[in-house]
Protein backbone atom coordinates (compact mmCIF):
# COMPACT_ATOMS: atom_id res chain seq x y z
CA UNK A 1 0.00 0.00 0.00
CA UNK A 2 1.32 3.38 -0.89
CA UNK A 3 0.97 6.17 1.62
CA UNK A 4 -1.57 8.10 0.97
CA UNK A 5 0.17 11.21 2.17
CA UNK A 6 2.53 10.93 -0.08
CA UNK A 7 0.45 11.28 -2.62
CA UNK A 8 -1.04 15.04 -0.94
CA UNK A 9 0.48 18.10 -2.19
CA UNK A 10 2.44 18.62 1.24
CA UNK A 11 1.37 22.94 0.76
CA UNK A 12 -2.25 21.95 -0.08
CA UNK A 13 -2.62 19.89 3.20
CA UNK A 14 -0.21 22.04 5.27
CA UNK A 15 -2.79 24.58 4.00
CA UNK A 16 -5.60 22.95 5.46
CA UNK A 17 -3.47 21.89 8.90
CA UNK A 18 -3.53 25.75 9.37
CA UNK A 19 -6.70 26.50 8.67
CA UNK A 20 -7.99 23.43 10.90
CA UNK A 21 -6.21 25.09 14.02
CA UNK A 22 -7.16 28.72 13.60
CA UNK A 23 -10.56 27.49 13.17
CA UNK A 24 -9.63 25.49 16.79
CA UNK A 25 -8.53 28.96 18.08
CA UNK A 26 -5.15 27.91 18.68
CA UNK A 27 -1.65 29.08 18.41
CA UNK A 28 1.20 26.66 16.86
CA UNK A 29 2.78 27.00 20.20
CA UNK A 30 -0.55 25.57 21.96
CA UNK A 31 -0.25 22.26 19.10
CA UNK A 32 3.22 21.77 19.57
CA UNK A 33 2.43 21.09 22.61
CA UNK A 34 0.06 19.21 22.64
CA UNK A 35 1.65 16.86 20.06
CA UNK A 36 4.76 16.75 22.24
CA UNK A 37 6.99 18.54 18.98
CA UNK A 38 8.98 21.82 18.14
CA UNK A 39 7.07 25.20 17.31
CA UNK A 40 9.34 24.84 14.60
CA UNK A 41 7.77 21.12 12.97
CA UNK A 42 4.62 22.47 13.58
CA UNK A 43 5.45 25.40 11.09
CA UNK A 44 7.32 23.11 8.83
CA UNK A 45 4.04 20.63 8.64
CA UNK A 46 1.85 23.84 7.83
CA UNK A 47 3.71 25.16 4.85
CA UNK A 48 4.23 21.58 3.64
CA UNK A 49 8.16 21.52 4.29
CA UNK A 50 8.06 18.95 6.15
CA UNK A 51 5.76 15.74 5.48
CA UNK A 52 3.70 14.64 7.88
CA UNK A 53 3.50 11.26 9.59
CA UNK A 54 -0.04 9.45 9.41
CA UNK A 55 0.32 8.99 13.77
CA UNK A 56 0.44 13.03 13.71
CA UNK A 57 -1.67 13.79 11.07
CA UNK A 58 -4.32 11.35 13.22
CA UNK A 59 -3.60 13.48 16.59
CA UNK A 60 -3.08 16.72 15.11
CA UNK A 61 -6.80 16.75 13.29
CA UNK A 62 -7.87 14.99 17.22
CA UNK A 63 -6.38 18.50 19.00
CA UNK A 64 -8.05 20.58 16.17
CA UNK A 65 -11.26 18.44 17.03
CA UNK A 66 -11.06 18.37 13.06
CA UNK A 67 -12.03 14.25 11.56
CA UNK A 68 -9.08 13.59 9.68
CA UNK A 69 -11.61 12.82 6.80
CA UNK A 70 -12.40 16.54 6.47
CA UNK A 71 -8.29 17.04 5.47
CA UNK A 72 -7.98 14.28 3.81
CA UNK A 73 -10.98 14.08 1.57
CA UNK A 74 -11.48 17.38 -0.25
CA UNK A 75 -10.31 17.34 -3.71
CA UNK A 76 -10.90 20.61 -4.83
CA UNK A 77 -7.68 22.65 -4.41
CA UNK A 78 -7.80 26.25 -3.86
CA UNK A 79 -5.93 29.34 -1.88
CA UNK A 80 -6.97 30.35 1.34
CA UNK A 81 -9.09 33.18 1.58
CA UNK A 82 -7.05 34.42 4.34
CA UNK A 83 -4.60 36.08 2.65
CA UNK A 84 -6.98 37.63 -0.06
CA UNK A 85 -9.12 38.94 2.75
CA UNK A 86 -6.12 40.42 4.50
CA UNK A 87 -4.62 41.97 1.64
CA UNK A 88 -7.33 44.54 1.10
CA UNK A 89 -8.33 44.73 5.08
CA UNK A 90 -7.09 43.90 8.52
CA UNK A 91 -8.84 40.57 10.08
CA UNK A 92 -8.88 40.08 13.72
CA UNK A 93 -8.71 36.25 14.91
CA UNK A 94 -12.44 36.50 15.06
CA UNK A 95 -13.22 37.39 11.20
CA UNK A 96 -10.28 35.27 10.22
CA UNK A 97 -11.87 32.25 11.42
CA UNK A 98 -14.99 33.34 9.71
CA UNK A 99 -13.46 33.63 6.40
CA UNK A 100 -12.25 30.21 7.07
CA UNK A 101 -15.55 28.64 7.66
CA UNK A 102 -16.75 30.34 4.48
CA UNK A 103 -14.24 28.70 2.34
CA UNK A 104 -14.70 25.18 3.88
CA UNK A 105 -18.64 25.82 2.90
CA UNK A 106 -17.33 27.26 -0.49
CA UNK A 107 -15.00 24.28 -1.08
CA UNK A 108 -17.86 21.79 -0.11
CA UNK A 109 -20.13 23.08 -2.53
CA UNK A 110 -17.50 22.39 -5.05
CA UNK A 111 -16.84 19.37 -3.69
CA UNK A 112 -20.30 18.07 -4.26
CA UNK A 113 -20.41 19.49 -7.80
CA UNK A 114 -17.36 17.40 -8.74
CA UNK A 115 -18.27 14.08 -6.94
CA UNK A 116 -21.68 14.15 -8.75
CA UNK A 117 -20.58 15.79 -11.82
CA UNK A 118 -23.22 18.47 -11.99
CA UNK A 119 -21.52 21.90 -11.89
CA UNK A 120 -23.60 24.44 -11.79
CA UNK A 121 -23.44 26.88 -14.66
CA UNK A 122 -21.88 30.36 -14.46
CA UNK A 123 -23.49 32.93 -15.91
CA UNK A 124 -21.06 35.80 -14.72
CA UNK A 125 -21.31 39.43 -17.06
CA UNK A 126 -18.32 41.06 -17.18
CA UNK A 127 -17.05 43.21 -14.51
CA UNK A 128 -18.86 46.52 -14.87
CA UNK A 129 -17.01 49.63 -15.14
CA UNK A 130 -17.02 51.77 -12.08
CA UNK A 131 -15.04 55.83 -12.91
CA UNK A 132 -16.19 58.14 -14.42
CA UNK A 133 -19.10 59.46 -12.32
CA UNK A 134 -19.83 59.71 -8.68
CA UNK A 135 -20.61 55.93 -6.72
CA UNK A 136 -24.05 56.91 -6.41
CA UNK A 137 -24.64 57.64 -10.45
CA UNK A 138 -22.18 54.07 -10.91
CA UNK A 139 -24.57 52.04 -8.40
CA UNK A 140 -27.76 53.09 -10.21
CA UNK A 141 -26.85 52.77 -13.44
CA UNK A 142 -25.18 48.99 -12.81
CA UNK A 143 -28.43 47.77 -10.94
CA UNK A 144 -30.36 49.39 -13.37
CA UNK A 145 -28.67 47.05 -16.22
CA UNK A 146 -28.11 44.42 -13.87
CA UNK A 147 -32.19 44.66 -13.59
CA UNK A 148 -32.59 44.22 -17.11
CA UNK A 149 -30.33 41.28 -17.69
CA UNK A 150 -31.88 39.16 -15.02
CA UNK A 151 -35.17 40.22 -16.54
CA UNK A 152 -36.17 41.59 -13.25
CA UNK A 153 -38.05 44.91 -14.54
CA UNK A 154 -38.59 47.58 -11.57
CA UNK A 155 -40.77 45.48 -9.47
CA UNK A 156 -39.69 44.38 -6.19
CA UNK A 157 -36.50 41.78 -6.37
CA UNK A 158 -38.23 38.55 -4.69
CA UNK A 159 -36.20 35.62 -4.10
CA UNK A 160 -33.31 36.81 -4.57
CA UNK A 161 -31.02 34.21 -3.14
CA UNK A 162 -32.48 31.92 -5.61
CA UNK A 163 -32.29 34.35 -8.62
CA UNK A 164 -28.84 35.00 -7.89
CA UNK A 165 -27.87 31.32 -7.24
CA UNK A 166 -30.02 30.27 -10.61
CA UNK A 167 -29.36 32.82 -13.03
CA UNK A 168 -26.02 34.19 -12.18
CA UNK A 169 -24.30 30.40 -10.65
CA UNK A 170 -23.61 32.60 -7.19
CA UNK A 171 -22.73 30.08 -3.89
CA UNK A 172 -24.44 31.78 -1.36
CA UNK A 173 -24.72 31.06 2.07
CA UNK A 174 -25.97 31.17 5.19
CA UNK A 175 -24.57 31.23 8.40
CA UNK A 176 -24.22 33.03 12.00
CA UNK A 177 -21.07 35.67 12.19
CA UNK A 178 -20.75 38.27 14.85
CA UNK A 179 -23.32 40.84 14.87
CA UNK A 180 -19.96 43.66 13.60
CA UNK A 181 -20.13 41.37 10.24
CA UNK A 182 -23.29 41.69 7.36
CA UNK A 183 -21.57 39.30 4.85
CA UNK A 184 -18.41 38.37 3.27
CA UNK A 185 -17.60 37.92 -0.61
CA UNK A 186 -14.91 35.91 -2.68
CA UNK A 187 -14.21 34.64 -5.74
CA UNK A 188 -11.33 32.39 -7.76
CA UNK A 189 -11.31 30.39 -10.39
CA UNK A 190 -12.19 27.23 -8.88
CA UNK A 191 -14.47 28.08 -6.67
CA UNK A 192 -16.24 30.93 -9.00
CA UNK A 193 -18.46 33.60 -6.80
CA UNK A 194 -19.14 33.88 -3.42
CA UNK A 195 -21.16 35.21 -0.84
CA UNK A 196 -21.50 34.41 2.86
CA UNK A 197 -24.77 36.42 4.54
CA UNK A 198 -24.87 37.28 8.58
CA UNK A 199 -27.94 34.77 9.67
CA UNK A 200 -28.33 35.99 13.29
CA UNK A 201 -29.37 39.89 11.20
CA UNK A 202 -32.46 40.72 10.55
CA UNK A 203 -34.25 39.27 7.47
CA UNK A 204 -34.53 42.61 5.93
CA UNK A 205 -30.63 43.67 6.67
CA UNK A 206 -29.53 39.98 5.23
CA UNK A 207 -31.70 40.93 1.37
CA UNK A 208 -29.61 43.95 1.78
CA UNK A 209 -26.17 42.46 2.35
CA UNK A 210 -27.04 40.67 -0.07
CA UNK A 211 -27.43 42.99 -2.64
CA UNK A 212 -24.68 44.87 -1.16
CA UNK A 213 -22.39 41.58 -1.92
CA UNK A 214 -23.76 40.92 -5.44
CA UNK A 215 -22.62 44.86 -5.81
CA UNK A 216 -18.51 43.68 -4.91
CA UNK A 217 -19.51 40.37 -6.77
CA UNK A 218 -20.66 42.99 -10.09
CA UNK A 219 -17.95 46.13 -9.53
CA UNK A 220 -14.94 44.78 -7.91
CA UNK A 221 -15.02 40.99 -8.17
CA UNK A 222 -11.11 40.55 -7.65
CA UNK A 223 -10.90 41.84 -4.39
CA UNK A 224 -12.39 40.00 -1.75
CA UNK A 225 -14.52 41.36 1.29
CA UNK A 226 -15.59 41.98 4.86
CA UNK A 227 -18.74 43.73 5.47
CA UNK A 228 -18.51 45.43 8.53
CA UNK A 229 -20.82 47.27 10.00
CA UNK A 230 -20.32 50.28 12.60
CA UNK A 231 -16.84 51.52 11.38
CA UNK A 232 -15.75 55.11 11.81
CA UNK A 233 -13.98 55.08 9.30
CA UNK A 234 -15.30 56.94 5.85
CA UNK A 235 -16.26 54.38 3.38
CA UNK A 236 -14.12 52.66 0.93
CA UNK A 237 -14.83 54.12 -2.64
CA UNK A 238 -16.20 50.07 -3.34
CA UNK A 239 -18.44 50.45 -0.19
CA UNK A 240 -19.56 53.25 -1.37
CA UNK A 241 -20.57 51.58 -4.52
CA UNK A 242 -21.58 48.27 -3.20
CA UNK A 243 -24.15 50.50 -0.89
CA UNK A 244 -25.40 52.71 -4.06
CA UNK A 245 -26.08 49.60 -5.67
CA UNK A 246 -27.62 48.00 -2.91
CA UNK A 247 -30.31 50.67 -2.66
CA UNK A 248 -31.58 51.07 -6.49
CA UNK A 249 -31.09 47.13 -7.54
CA UNK A 250 -33.46 46.82 -4.04
CA UNK A 251 -35.78 49.49 -4.36
CA UNK A 252 -35.67 50.49 -8.06
CA UNK A 253 -36.09 54.38 -8.74
CA UNK A 254 -38.86 53.80 -11.80
CA UNK A 255 -40.95 50.83 -10.20
CA UNK A 256 -40.74 52.78 -6.46
CA UNK A 257 -42.04 55.84 -7.83
CA UNK A 258 -44.61 54.23 -9.73
CA UNK A 259 -46.09 52.46 -6.91
CA UNK A 260 -45.92 55.92 -4.65
CA UNK A 261 -47.86 57.99 -7.12
CA UNK A 262 -50.35 54.91 -7.75
CA UNK A 263 -50.72 54.71 -3.83
CA UNK A 264 -51.08 58.85 -3.83
CA UNK A 265 -54.15 58.81 -6.25
CA UNK A 266 -55.91 56.10 -4.68
CA UNK A 267 -55.43 57.79 -1.27
CA UNK A 268 -56.44 61.13 -1.20
CA UNK A 269 -55.76 61.36 2.65
CA UNK A 270 -52.24 60.38 1.67
CA UNK A 271 -49.88 57.97 2.26
CA UNK A 272 -49.60 56.29 5.91
CA UNK A 273 -46.49 55.31 7.62
CA UNK A 274 -48.61 51.83 7.67
CA UNK A 275 -48.51 52.03 3.87
CA UNK A 276 -44.51 52.43 3.86
CA UNK A 277 -44.11 49.76 6.53
CA UNK A 278 -46.09 47.19 3.71
CA UNK A 279 -44.34 48.46 0.99
CA UNK A 280 -41.20 47.46 2.80
CA UNK A 281 -41.91 44.26 3.14
CA UNK A 282 -43.32 44.04 -0.57
CA UNK A 283 -39.85 45.14 -1.39
CA UNK A 284 -38.10 43.04 1.48
CA UNK A 285 -36.16 45.65 2.99
CA UNK A 286 -36.42 47.66 6.41
CA UNK A 287 -38.38 50.09 7.07
CA UNK A 288 -35.79 52.42 7.19
CA UNK A 289 -33.99 51.43 3.97
CA UNK A 290 -36.87 52.62 2.22
CA UNK A 291 -38.03 55.54 4.08
CA UNK A 292 -34.05 57.07 3.08
CA UNK A 293 -34.61 55.91 -0.41
CA UNK A 294 -38.34 57.67 -0.38
CA UNK A 295 -35.97 60.83 0.61
CA UNK A 296 -33.83 60.54 -1.58
CA UNK A 297 -35.93 60.25 -4.46
CA UNK A 298 -37.77 62.88 -2.98
CA UNK A 299 -40.83 61.42 -2.85
CA UNK A 300 -40.79 61.47 0.95
CA UNK A 301 -39.29 65.46 2.88
CA UNK A 302 -35.80 65.22 3.51
CA UNK A 303 -35.16 63.98 7.71
CA UNK A 304 -38.17 61.93 7.43
CA UNK A 305 -36.59 58.59 9.04
CA UNK A 306 -34.74 61.23 11.82
CA UNK A 307 -38.51 62.52 12.46
CA UNK A 308 -39.79 59.20 13.18
CA UNK A 309 -37.31 58.34 15.27
CA UNK A 310 -37.15 61.63 17.52
CA UNK A 311 -41.17 60.65 18.19
CA UNK A 312 -40.64 57.43 19.17
CA UNK A 313 -41.68 55.45 16.33
CA UNK A 314 -40.48 51.25 16.27
CA UNK A 315 -40.09 49.45 13.46
CA UNK A 316 -41.05 46.03 14.77
CA UNK A 317 -43.87 47.27 17.01
CA UNK A 318 -45.50 48.68 13.89
CA UNK A 319 -44.98 45.40 11.95
CA UNK A 320 -46.46 43.49 14.72
CA UNK A 321 -49.59 45.80 14.59
CA UNK A 322 -49.77 45.19 10.91
CA UNK A 323 -49.24 41.42 10.73
CA UNK A 324 -46.09 41.73 9.15
CA UNK A 325 -43.48 39.23 10.76
CA UNK A 326 -40.29 39.46 8.86
CA UNK A 327 -38.82 36.01 10.93
CA UNK A 328 -41.49 34.28 9.58
CA UNK A 329 -39.06 34.12 6.24
CA UNK A 330 -35.86 32.04 7.50
CA UNK A 331 -32.78 31.80 5.16
CA UNK A 332 -31.43 28.14 5.23
CA UNK A 333 -27.81 27.58 6.06
CA UNK A 334 -26.85 26.49 2.44
CA UNK A 335 -28.34 26.86 -0.85
CA UNK A 336 -30.94 24.37 -2.07
CA UNK A 337 -29.01 22.98 -4.64
CA UNK A 338 -26.45 22.66 -2.50
CA UNK A 339 -28.67 20.04 0.05
CA UNK A 340 -30.07 18.34 -3.20
CA UNK A 341 -26.32 17.66 -4.66
CA UNK A 342 -25.84 16.11 -1.33
CA UNK A 343 -29.22 14.11 -0.79
CA UNK A 344 -28.23 12.91 -4.93
CA UNK A 345 -24.50 12.06 -3.85
CA UNK A 346 -26.02 9.93 -1.00
CA UNK A 347 -28.70 8.23 -3.30
CA UNK A 348 -26.31 6.77 -5.28
CA UNK A 349 -23.77 5.69 -2.94
CA UNK A 350 -21.51 8.17 -3.92
CA UNK A 351 -20.70 9.86 -0.46
CA UNK A 352 -21.37 8.02 2.90
CA UNK A 353 -23.76 8.55 5.45
CA UNK A 354 -21.18 10.32 7.61
CA UNK A 355 -19.83 12.56 4.74
CA UNK A 356 -23.69 13.50 4.18
CA UNK A 357 -24.65 14.45 7.59
CA UNK A 358 -20.54 16.74 7.77
CA UNK A 359 -21.44 18.68 4.08
CA UNK A 360 -25.11 19.65 6.22
CA UNK A 361 -23.33 20.42 9.44
CA UNK A 362 -25.91 18.01 11.02
CA UNK A 363 -25.86 14.87 12.98
CA UNK A 364 -26.88 11.89 11.45
CA UNK A 365 -30.11 11.95 12.77
CA UNK A 366 -30.60 14.91 11.36
CA UNK A 367 -29.54 14.41 7.99
CA UNK A 368 -31.88 11.05 8.11
CA UNK A 369 -34.52 13.59 8.22
CA UNK A 370 -33.25 15.75 5.81
CA UNK A 371 -33.26 12.73 3.49
CA UNK A 372 -36.99 12.25 4.33
CA UNK A 373 -37.97 15.44 4.26
CA UNK A 374 -41.14 16.54 1.79
CA UNK A 375 -38.93 19.59 0.74
CA UNK A 376 -36.46 17.54 -0.82
CA UNK A 377 -38.99 14.39 -1.70
CA UNK A 378 -38.08 14.14 -5.22
CA UNK A 379 -39.15 11.08 -7.23
CA UNK A 380 -36.58 10.44 -9.93
CA UNK A 381 -33.23 12.11 -11.23
CA UNK A 382 -34.95 13.88 -13.67
CA UNK A 383 -36.85 15.37 -11.22
CA UNK A 384 -34.26 15.98 -8.91
CA UNK A 385 -32.33 19.00 -11.10
CA UNK A 386 -35.60 19.56 -13.84
CA UNK A 387 -37.24 22.19 -11.29
CA UNK A 388 -33.97 23.85 -10.45
CA UNK A 389 -31.63 24.31 -13.26
CA UNK A 390 -32.52 24.55 -17.20
CA UNK A 391 -29.19 23.52 -17.99
CA UNK A 392 -29.29 20.05 -15.62
CA UNK A 393 -32.50 19.31 -16.67
CA UNK A 394 -31.52 19.42 -20.17
CA UNK A 395 -28.51 17.20 -19.38
CA UNK A 396 -30.88 14.25 -17.56
CA UNK A 397 -34.15 14.52 -19.37
CA UNK A 398 -32.09 14.24 -22.50
CA UNK A 399 -30.81 10.93 -21.67
CA UNK B 1 -20.05 -1.92 14.45
CA UNK B 2 -20.29 1.53 12.72
CA UNK B 3 -22.40 4.22 13.39
CA UNK B 4 -25.26 4.01 10.95
CA UNK B 5 -25.78 0.36 12.50
CA UNK B 6 -25.84 1.93 16.21
CA UNK B 7 -28.82 4.17 15.36
CA UNK B 8 -30.39 1.31 14.22
CA UNK B 9 -30.01 -1.11 16.61
CA UNK B 10 -30.43 1.22 19.55
CA UNK B 11 -33.93 2.60 17.79
CA UNK B 12 -35.03 -0.75 18.47
CA UNK B 13 -35.13 -0.64 22.15
CA UNK B 14 -33.87 -4.32 22.32
CA UNK B 15 -30.22 -3.94 21.91
CA UNK B 16 -28.99 -6.15 24.49
CA UNK B 17 -31.26 -9.17 23.12
CA UNK B 18 -30.70 -8.33 19.52
CA UNK B 19 -27.06 -8.00 20.07
CA UNK B 20 -26.59 -11.36 21.77
CA UNK B 21 -27.89 -13.75 18.70
CA UNK B 22 -24.42 -11.37 16.95
CA UNK B 23 -21.75 -12.39 18.39
CA UNK B 24 -20.26 -12.44 22.00
CA UNK B 25 -18.06 -9.56 21.20
CA UNK B 26 -18.95 -6.80 18.93
CA UNK B 27 -16.39 -3.78 19.16
CA UNK B 28 -16.88 -0.09 18.64
CA UNK B 29 -14.29 2.64 17.26
CA UNK B 30 -12.24 5.00 19.59
CA UNK B 31 -13.77 7.66 17.00
CA UNK B 32 -17.63 6.43 17.08
CA UNK B 33 -17.67 5.81 20.88
CA UNK B 34 -15.67 9.65 21.72
CA UNK B 35 -16.62 11.97 18.66
CA UNK B 36 -20.05 10.74 16.92
CA UNK B 37 -23.21 12.26 17.84
CA UNK B 38 -25.57 9.46 18.54
CA UNK B 39 -29.33 10.29 18.76
CA UNK B 40 -32.90 8.98 18.51
CA UNK B 41 -35.72 10.55 18.09
CA UNK B 42 -37.19 10.06 22.08
CA UNK B 43 -40.56 8.07 21.79
CA UNK B 44 -42.86 10.61 22.33
CA UNK B 45 -41.10 12.03 18.94
CA UNK B 46 -41.14 15.21 20.29
CA UNK B 47 -37.86 15.28 21.10
CA UNK B 48 -34.51 13.97 20.70
CA UNK B 49 -31.99 11.90 23.13
CA UNK B 50 -28.46 10.86 23.36
CA UNK B 51 -27.64 7.09 22.90
CA UNK B 52 -26.01 6.06 25.67
CA UNK B 53 -22.90 4.29 24.22
CA UNK B 54 -21.38 3.76 27.73
CA UNK B 55 -24.39 1.90 29.19
CA UNK B 56 -24.16 -0.25 26.28
CA UNK B 57 -20.52 -1.00 27.13
CA UNK B 58 -21.15 -1.37 31.16
CA UNK B 59 -24.48 -3.46 29.73
CA UNK B 60 -21.24 -5.63 27.03
CA UNK B 61 -23.58 -5.23 24.19
CA UNK B 62 -20.12 -2.99 23.20
CA UNK B 63 -16.36 -3.44 23.47
CA UNK B 64 -13.75 -0.69 23.01
CA UNK B 65 -11.07 -0.79 20.06
CA UNK B 66 -8.63 1.38 19.41
CA UNK B 67 -6.70 1.87 15.71
CA UNK B 68 -3.26 -0.01 16.36
CA UNK B 69 -0.45 2.26 14.81
CA UNK B 70 -0.43 -0.75 11.58
CA UNK B 71 -3.59 -0.01 11.25
CA UNK B 72 -3.06 4.06 10.71
CA UNK B 73 -2.49 4.06 7.25
CA UNK B 74 -5.19 2.18 6.39
CA UNK B 75 -7.55 4.15 8.27
CA UNK B 76 -6.24 6.99 5.96
CA UNK B 77 -6.56 5.42 2.74
CA UNK B 78 -10.12 4.93 4.34
CA UNK B 79 -10.50 8.66 5.28
CA UNK B 80 -9.83 10.15 1.84
CA UNK B 81 -13.39 8.30 1.38
CA UNK B 82 -15.68 8.22 3.73
CA UNK B 83 -15.51 10.11 7.24
CA UNK B 84 -13.59 9.01 10.43
CA UNK B 85 -16.03 6.51 12.37
CA UNK B 86 -16.41 4.82 9.39
CA UNK B 87 -13.39 4.61 7.98
CA UNK B 88 -11.64 3.65 11.54
CA UNK B 89 -14.62 0.92 11.51
CA UNK B 90 -12.93 -0.17 7.80
CA UNK B 91 -9.50 -0.35 8.81
CA UNK B 92 -10.07 -2.37 12.14
CA UNK B 93 -12.41 -5.13 10.29
CA UNK B 94 -9.76 -5.39 7.49
CA UNK B 95 -6.70 -5.78 9.41
CA UNK B 96 -8.08 -8.11 11.95
CA UNK B 97 -10.59 -10.20 10.00
CA UNK B 98 -13.52 -8.98 11.85
CA UNK B 99 -17.07 -8.54 10.16
CA UNK B 100 -18.35 -4.99 9.75
CA UNK B 101 -21.82 -4.21 10.57
CA UNK B 102 -23.07 -1.47 8.93
CA UNK B 103 -25.97 0.13 6.66
CA UNK B 104 -24.37 2.40 5.00
CA UNK B 105 -24.01 1.62 1.51
CA UNK B 106 -20.65 3.30 0.35
CA UNK B 107 -19.07 1.30 3.51
CA UNK B 108 -20.77 -1.36 2.48
CA UNK B 109 -19.03 -1.12 -1.10
CA UNK B 110 -15.60 -0.49 -0.17
CA UNK B 111 -15.54 -3.17 2.73
CA UNK B 112 -17.08 -6.16 -0.11
CA UNK B 113 -14.27 -4.55 -2.39
CA UNK B 114 -11.40 -5.26 0.39
CA UNK B 115 -12.66 -8.57 1.16
CA UNK B 116 -14.49 -7.89 4.44
CA UNK B 117 -17.41 -9.78 5.68
CA UNK B 118 -20.87 -7.56 5.73
CA UNK B 119 -23.48 -7.80 8.19
CA UNK B 120 -26.33 -4.79 8.17
CA UNK B 121 -29.17 -4.88 10.58
CA UNK B 122 -32.14 -6.01 8.37
CA UNK B 123 -30.04 -9.11 8.73
CA UNK B 124 -29.60 -8.84 12.32
CA UNK B 125 -33.43 -8.00 12.87
CA UNK B 126 -34.31 -10.79 10.07
CA UNK B 127 -32.43 -13.53 12.42
CA UNK B 128 -33.69 -12.10 16.05
CA UNK B 129 -37.19 -12.22 14.46
CA UNK B 130 -37.27 -15.88 13.55
CA UNK B 131 -37.86 -16.75 17.72
CA UNK B 132 -40.38 -13.47 18.02
CA UNK B 133 -44.08 -12.93 17.80
CA UNK B 134 -44.87 -11.46 14.62
CA UNK B 135 -46.64 -8.44 16.59
CA UNK B 136 -43.30 -7.48 18.67
CA UNK B 137 -41.20 -7.60 15.36
CA UNK B 138 -43.69 -4.95 13.79
CA UNK B 139 -43.13 -2.89 16.50
CA UNK B 140 -39.50 -2.92 16.99
CA UNK B 141 -39.42 -2.56 13.23
CA UNK B 142 -42.09 0.47 13.15
CA UNK B 143 -40.01 1.89 16.38
CA UNK B 144 -36.77 1.74 13.83
CA UNK B 145 -38.36 3.13 11.25
CA UNK B 146 -39.77 5.85 13.50
CA UNK B 147 -37.16 6.93 16.23
CA UNK B 148 -33.94 6.33 14.20
CA UNK B 149 -35.70 7.26 10.66
CA UNK B 150 -34.23 3.96 9.00
CA UNK B 151 -35.97 1.75 6.49
CA UNK B 152 -33.33 -0.71 4.08
CA UNK B 153 -33.51 0.81 0.79
CA UNK B 154 -35.84 -0.20 -1.77
CA UNK B 155 -32.34 -2.23 -3.08
CA UNK B 156 -31.81 -4.25 -0.37
CA UNK B 157 -32.87 -7.73 -0.15
CA UNK B 158 -34.64 -7.90 2.79
CA UNK B 159 -36.73 -4.80 1.75
CA UNK B 160 -40.04 -6.78 1.01
CA UNK B 161 -39.27 -8.63 4.15
CA UNK B 162 -38.91 -5.47 6.30
CA UNK B 163 -42.15 -3.86 4.88
CA UNK B 164 -43.94 -7.13 4.95
CA UNK B 165 -42.92 -7.74 8.89
CA UNK B 166 -43.96 -4.29 9.56
CA UNK B 167 -47.62 -4.53 8.59
CA UNK B 168 -48.27 -8.13 10.57
CA UNK B 169 -49.80 -7.37 13.93
CA UNK B 170 -52.08 -10.37 14.33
Amino acid sequence: MDNLLQQIDPRVLGQRLQNARKAAGLTQQQVADALGMARTTVVALEKGERLIAPHELIRFSSVCNRPVSELLSKKIITESFVPQFRATQHLDDEVERLTIKFQECAEDYAELESITGMPAPRMYPPVYETSGASPEQIGEDVAVAERARLGLGDGAASDLRDRLAIQVGIRIFYFEMPSKVAGLFAYNEPLGACIAINKNHPIDRQAWSLAHEYGHFLMSRYQPEVTVLFTNKRSAQRERLADAFAECFTMPATGLNRRITELQQSLPAGITLAHICELAGLYQVSVQALVKRLETLKRLPSGTWERLIAEGFKVRTAQKQLGIDPSSRQNERFPRHYVVLAIYAHRKGLISEGQFARFLRVDRLAARALLQSESYALHSEEELFAHYSSDLAQRLTGS
Amino acid sequence: MDASSIINIAASGHAKEIMAIVSEQVFVCSYVREKECLYLRSVDEDAVETIQLAEWQQAGILQDCELTALEEEQFLVYASQVDDGEAMSLAIARARGFTLITDDRKAQRLATSAGITLLTTPQIFHVWAAGQHPRTVSEVLRAVERRARYRPSEGDPLNAWWLSACDRRE
